[in-house]
């Protein structure tokens, strides 16, 4: 088959030659092979017949001495059998078949064990030529003569032969081959030039080429015909060239079409698009929109079952969207007591949508039973059944409300404690006053001294109620300066004892420390104070107060932990008993106003929102640690001052009130107050120019200003304060003095109730010595 | 038919030949070996093959071979053996003859040792007759006999006095001349 393939393959002309070639190789074979059998056979045939020959020589050589017996003789004549090569072996038999005599050849192997066919005869075997032949004496066989020839000649010759024949055909193919080279162009060369123009026509597509091959034969015949080919191809490409720019152009028409239509199938599409991104743009806004609107949002069926839930509802309800959507009907998370007032509204709102509002209050509760005020606000979503619910958490509002309200509970007791006391106190001043400088005047064994006394210590009383009102309503005024805590702490001992009582024990523990702080020490008492008082009701059954002092240091770690400071030094004291303690609920509102644990009218609820208030007052901080069962321990920080201790002012001794002869402007819209002031101090020898109200006293002080050596100024009157008055006091005359009086802490003269420095202030009532020591003291500097 | 022919040809010679043998056993023999006597019977009978007697010589009595026997001896009764066999187209005879004149006619003349006495007489007889004679007593070949048998190491062979066959104008095969001792006259 490969064969066959690869004569397919090669061209024309080698097929030629290889047909010239196998063809004479075929006819040489032939003749070979016929010749070679031929000279074989004749060969055999002659070396048999020569065989023969010499056979029948040497037996009749043989035969006389054969006949007589003589082996010698008979071996001699044998001997010429050396002459002819070929003969390897030779041997006589008698007449009884038996071996009469001998030839071998030198070499030879053999022997006569040869079984003696009767008669002539000759075999031709491969190596060897046996001839065998009886020997004749007068028509008498007398004997059988036994050649063998071997064929080594022979064989030569048949090699020469096959050499001979071998060169013979190589000489005739080789003509063969160089012959038919030349003449198989004779058939191929026409072909070839055809098969040339076909190839030039094929690669530059030019169908308007003509072969001149000519001639009657095949070659001619297939010249025409590719020519005739050529012209029907050419008239034909003609033809289509028209019919394919007819094409093109029909084409081109279409393609123009089909360009417009798919222009506007773009446009639809891209249209449609981008409706479709819009929608999706919307749908993913709306989507986040609830998701993130941090409002609790859901979106329920007409049968209230939770449809879709966002984050803020999981969170709110403690549960999974997968436990909500479709599963829950959201009244679930609505408290028991509110579900009937929302039926009712919802119930109204499908009545009439207009006769209530979007939203309302509720209370939801969640699965441990918390309650949270919420607001929830719904909308029908158009269209469908469902609706829209935001629940928005109040709680917190809801809480800081409360506190506002108390807030403003707080300041309104404020403004009431600080009018009451502004009255109460100008009252008392001159009760206190007047009271004073009748006792004063009174003989020592007037019997009604007794009664002013009485009058005087009530008065005295009402100032302290006075006070308290100020100190939880934070108006009072402190007046901080440089103490060392211990020796607050000392100062109060004794009157923490009495207030504790006997049952419980009092320990004290004092660092050596340096405690300066900047603090109004009565303050301080105060707290120290409610402190005990708090301690003493956690220890009905007796126990032991501790109250030590130290230097602390508030630190970034504190802060963390307490969620409050600022860091800095500061001095701590802390109060610790060893009571029935309290739970962590009560310790966190322990601060909070009115908030009490004790029975009605055992306690004020102030105590410790006053501490708070005291302490915050100044910049310090306090808090608690309890635990139910095993006691309450109060932390108290105030900021270390590290000033000097205010060389522990002389403690004026006793001294004699001193007068003087300054003119003094008095400002003060109570004439109680001014009338018993200007008796006091005319008494004492000044002189006194009287003010009634704020602009009568700037006027009073303008016409007299360089008689006027001090102003005493209310700060609360009428048409200007006494702080507008100060300040327009110093603008006349800026080296001007000036003593403040006041009743309560307001905004006007100070900042949180803490005097300025060189401001000088006396408070009401008005306790005359103390009065008249300010007095000079101002005048004195 | 040619191959049967020669089948039955060599069964008879066989059969000829055997029967010659056994005939040779028991005449003209001495106190030698009977065989011995066989066998110079059998030689006498191949020597014609390979002898051409002189031309005219068997005018007489054509187509058979006279064997003259001329005395006795062990050799008569194997030579009887061989009558009437056939060799070279001719019938092989035996005669027995006393006298010289009884040569006539006789183409092989066996002279017996017993006629040792009679030879030069029997060889003048013989003379330019083509007569072969044939002796097997040592010296007869010298005395004119052309051939004459002896013993070498115990077998049989022949003396051929070439100038006696020459004389007598036999052609003798120089085959058989290879095989024969060749003697002259004295």
């Amino acid at each position: 088959m490969r064969g066959k393939q690869f004569f397919r393959d090669v061209p024309i002309k080698q097929k030629l030659i290889y047909m010239c070639v196998i063809t004479t190789a075929f006819a040489l074979l032939l003749t070979s092979a016929v010749f070679v059998v031929y000279e074989y056979l004749t060969v055999r045939r002659s070396m048999v017949s020569e065989l023969i020959a010499v056979a029948n020589t040497i037996g009749k050589l043989n035969s006389a001495a054969l006949v007589f017996g003589d082996r010698k003789e008979s071996t001699e004549t044998m001997k010429a059998l050396s002459s002819i090569p070929n003969i390897v072996y030779a041997a006589t038999y008698n007449r009884e078949g038996e071996v009469f005599s001998e030839y071998k050849r030198t070499g030879f192997d053999g022997g006569a064990n040869f079984a003696l066919p009767p008669g002539d005869g000759y075999s031709f075997g491969i190596t060897r030529l046996e001839v065998f032949r009886r020997i004749m004496l007068e028509g008498e066989a007398i004997g059988t003569i036994y050649i063998v020839s071997d064929l080594k000649e022979f064989y030569a010759m048949v090699v020469l032969y096959a050499l001979f024949l071998l060169a013979i055909m190589v000489c005739a193919l080789f003509g063969s081959y160089l012959l038919s080279s030349r003449l198989q162009k004779v058939v191929t060369e026409p072909l070839a030039e055809l098969t040339t123009l076909m190839a030039v026509i094929s690669k530059k597509k030019d169908y308007t080429l003509r072969t001149d091959v000519t001639g009657r034969d095949e070659a001619g015949y297939l010249a025409r015909g590719f020519n005739e080919m050529l012209e029907t191809i050419q008239k034909r490409d003609e033809e289509l060239a028209a019919h394919y720019k007819r094409l093109e152009e029909l084409v081109e028409e279409r393609t123009a079409e089909l360009a417009d239509a798919n222009k506007k199938l773009h446009e639809e599409l891209s249209e449609r698009f981008r409706v479709e991104e819009a929608l999706r743009q919307s749908e993913n806004m709306y989507r986040v929109i609830f998701e993130n609107t941090g409002t609790a949002s859901i979106i329920v069926e007409e049968d209230t079952t939770i449809l879709l839930a966002n984050t803020e509802f999981e969170r709110l309800t403690g549960r999974s969207r997968s436990e909500l959507e479709g599963k829950k009907s959201w009244t679930v998370f609505i408290d028991k007591d509110h579900i009937e007032k929302m039926l009712e509204y919802h119930q109204l709102r499908r009545i009439d949508p207009g006769s209530v509002p979007g939203s309302y209050e509720s209370v939801t509760a969640d699965r441990d039973g918390n309650k949270k005020n919420v607001i929830i606000t719904v909308a029908v979503i158009p269209g469908t059944g469902r609706s829209i619910a935001s629940v928005l958490d109040i709680t917190n509002l809801k809480r800081l409300e409360e506190q506002l309200q108390q807030s403003h509970k707080m300041e309104a007791i404020g403004q009431l404690a600080g009018g009451v006391a502004h009255d109460f106190n100008n009252i008392l001043t001159a009760i206190i006053g007047y009271g004073a400088i009748m006792q004063m005047k009174m003989e020592k064994e007037n019997p009604f001294r007794a009664y002013v006394e009485t009058i005087m210590s009530a008065a005295e009383k009402a100032a302290n109620l006075t006070q308290g009102l100020l100190a939880f309503s934070r108006k009072q005024l402190i007046a901080p300066r440089p103490i060392n805590i211990n020796s607050v702490v000392r100062d109060f001992e004794k009157l923490i004892k009495r207030l504790i009582g006997e049952d419980v024990e009092l320990v004290t523990s004092f660092s050596e420390e340096d405690l300066t702080v900047y603090a109004d020490s009565g303050q301080i008492g105060q707290v120290l104070m409610n402190l005990a008082a708090n301690a003493r009701d956690a220890m009905p059954g007796g126990g032991r107060l501790r109250i030590e002092t130290s230097a602390a240091v508030i630190d970034d770690a504190y802060i963390k932990a307490h969620n409050y400071g600022k860091p800095g030094k500061f001095v701590l004291t802390v109060l610790s008993d060893n009571g029935v303690g309290m739970s962590k609920e009560v310790s966190e509102r322990i601060f909070e106003p009115f908030f009490t644990t004790k029975e009605v009218g055992k306690g004020t609820g102030l105590g410790l929102s006053i501490v708070y208030g005291i302490i915050k007052q100044h910049n310090g901080y306090v808090d608690v640690e309890s635990e139910a069962g095993t006691g309450t321990t109060f932390r108290i920080y105030l900021p270390f001052s590290g000033e000097e201790n205010e060389a522990e002012e002389a403690v004026p001794a006793p001294k004699e009130l001193r007068g003087g002869n300054e003119t003094i402007l008095l400002c003060e819209d109570d004439a109680g107050v001014r009338a018993f002031a200007k008796e006091l101090l005319e008494q004492y020898g000044y002189r006194i120019i009287e003010a009634t109200d704020g602009e009568d006293a700037v006027r009073q002080f303008t016409d007299n200003r360089d008689r006027i050596d001090l102003a005493i100024i209310d700060v609360i009157m009428p048409k200007k304060n006494g702080r507008v008055v100060y300040d327009e006091v110093k603008s006349i005359k800026p080296d001007a003095k000036a003593i403040f009086m006041s009743g309560y802490s307001a905004d006007i003269i100070h900042k949180k109730g803490i005097f300025e420095k060189d401001i000088h202030f006396i408070t009401k009532p008005i306790i005359a010595d103390k009065f008249l020591e300010k007095v000079r003291q101002v005048l004195d500097l | 038919m040619v191959k049967k022919k020669r089948k039955i040809f060599f069964i008879a010679l066989f059969f000829l030949f055997a029967s010659l043998s056994a005939s040779i056993f028991s005449v003209c023999g001495e106190e030698k070996t009977v065989s011995e006597y066989e066998v110079k019977a059998a030689f006498l009978y191949n020597f014609v093959k390979f002898i051409d007697w002189p031309d005219g010589s068997q005018g007489e009595g054509k187509g058979v071979v006279n064997v003259c026997m001329f005395g006795s001896g062990p050799i008569d009764s194997e030579l009887a053996k061989l009558k009437d066999k056939v060799v070279k187209g001719m019938r092989f005879v035996v005669k027995y003859t006393r006298s010289t004149e009884e040569f006539r006619g006789c183409h092989m003349l066996f002279v017996c040792n017993s006629e040792k006495g009679r030879l030069r007489e029997a060889l003048k007889a013989v003379k330019r007759k083509g007569i072969l004679t044939v002796g097997d007593t040592e010296g007869f070949a010298q005395k004119g006999v052309i051939i004459n048998f002896y013993l070498e190491d115990k077998k049989i062979r022949f003396e051929i006095n070439l100038d006696a066959a020459r004389e007598a104008r036999f052609s003798i095969s120089s085959q058989l001349l290879r095989l024969a001792r060749i003697v002259k006259d004295e």
